[in-house]
């Protein structure tokens, strides 16, 4: 058994299978920092080799038969790259399915907080992301909030509305999970107190209950 | 399964391997097989994954040897009855019979790519008609999986 990661691709290979366990138990896990490194690494150290092995050979002229060992390396190179790349990929459009589900309320998703009395468990994924990841987040979240107020303003389509059950009434009946204070609706000011049901108007609402301070009964 | 450059289903399924012959020597490339050996020589064996295959195949610097699952044997079975060979007994776990079956094709020339896809598709028909029967006698009736199945695929033993 080689102890020394002698084969090229394995460090890729667990990464795409960490992606794929990923999909079938439907989480996000943690953003594997040390293999990304080590996969990096290897690349580096491919490379390093393949220049070696360029200087030997002249310039123009390269017959592939001769030197079988450079198109390795770089086929090598390029499925290192193409696992690093799907990785990132498949993470990105988890992070995007999630920004949707709680209807672009990015404090939400980013937020540290544990689980809230009676309602659903807080989203701790921020302890998942590496650094870049949480950029990206911001700045999808920026991008959509200056395309929401510049040009949609005007068509008044509410991208954050969910959309996966039609709603069957005006009113909803909704019960209070979380205190959210004194809320401003188009007849006047709410108040809103934990245990409380009451019959509102779903435009009012509906962010809340996206965000969970709200239940629909 | 698509041949998306982003799709982690084919990234994985390019791993399996295949058994290739070198035709030229490589010096300290031994390391392909997980051993500590120098060099690969002309005519030695070794199974590679698929992804490498693609460059050794185009450079011909290897010649690869059709696949276990995909041998003479199979498909004399494949011939004789459609139904009856468990496609999924034949590649390694996780591995998709006709998936492989479509890169392979991509590694033949013309002729034998012909073979391979006429044979895939003749296979996949026989047996998604058999299937159609079992997912009526499923929807319409109380019986189980196993049962409805066993009236239909009949598996029987390949014979070497």
């Amino acid at each position: 058994m080689n102890t020394n990661a002698r084969q090229y691709g394995d460090l890729a290979t667990q990464l795409i299978t960490e992606s794929r366990r990923s999909t079938s138990t439907d989480t996000l896990l943690k953003y594997n920092d040390v293999l990304v490194r080590s996969i990096i690494r290897e690349q580096r150290q491919l490379e390093t080799i393949l220049e070696a092995s360029l200087s030997k050979v002249p310039p123009n002229n390269i017959d592939p038969q001769k030197h079988p060992d450079i198109l390795l390396y770089q086929t090598m190179i390029s499925r290192n790259k193409r696992c690093l790349l799907a990785y990132h990929n498949h993470r990105l459009e988890r992070l995007k399915d999630l920004f949707w589900t709680v209807g672009g309320a990015l404090p939400l998703l980013l937020s540290t907080s544990s689980a809230t009395p009676g309602g659903q468990s807080g989203l701790d994924i921020r302890s998942k992301l590496s650094p870049h990841e949480v950029d990206f987040l911001r700045s999808y979240s920026a991008s959509l909030l200056t395309f929401r107020s510049g040009v949609l303003a005007t068509e008044e389509v509410d991208l954050f509305a969910p959309i996966s059950r039609p709603p069957k009434d005006l009113h909803v009946q909704v019960r209070v999970i979380r205190d959210c204070g004194v809320i401003q609706t188009e007849v006047g000011a709410l108040d809103f107190k934990k245990g409380q049901r009451t019959l509102v108007r779903r435009g009012d609402v509906e962010h809340l209950i996206v965000q969970g301070y709200l239940e629909e009964v | 399964m698509d041949d998306d450059y982003y799709s982690i289903d084919s990234i994985l399924a390019e791993n399996q391997k295949i058994l290739c012959t070198f035709k030229v020597d490589i010096p300290d490339m031994g390391h392909l097989d997980g051993g500590t050996g120098h060099d690969i020589k002309a005519k030695s064996k070794i199974q590679i994954p698929m992804w490498m295959v693609y460059a050794l195949i185009y450079t011909d610097t290897a010649e690869f040897l059709m696949p276990p699952p995909f041998t003479s044997r199979v498909r004399n079975a494949l011939n004789a009855e459609a139904r009856s060979v468990k496609l999924s007994n034949l590649v390694g776990q996780g591995g998709l019979w006709y998936g492989f079956g479509r890169m392979v094709m991509n590694l033949l020339d013309d002729s034998g790519a012909d073979d391979m896809s006429n044979m895939l598709v003749k296979v996949f028909l026989l047996r998604i008609i058999a299937l159609c029967a079992v997912i009526t006698q499923l929807a319409s009736s109380s019986t189980a999986l196993d049962e409805c199945l066993s009236t239909y695929f009949i598996p029987a033993d390949i014979p070497s």
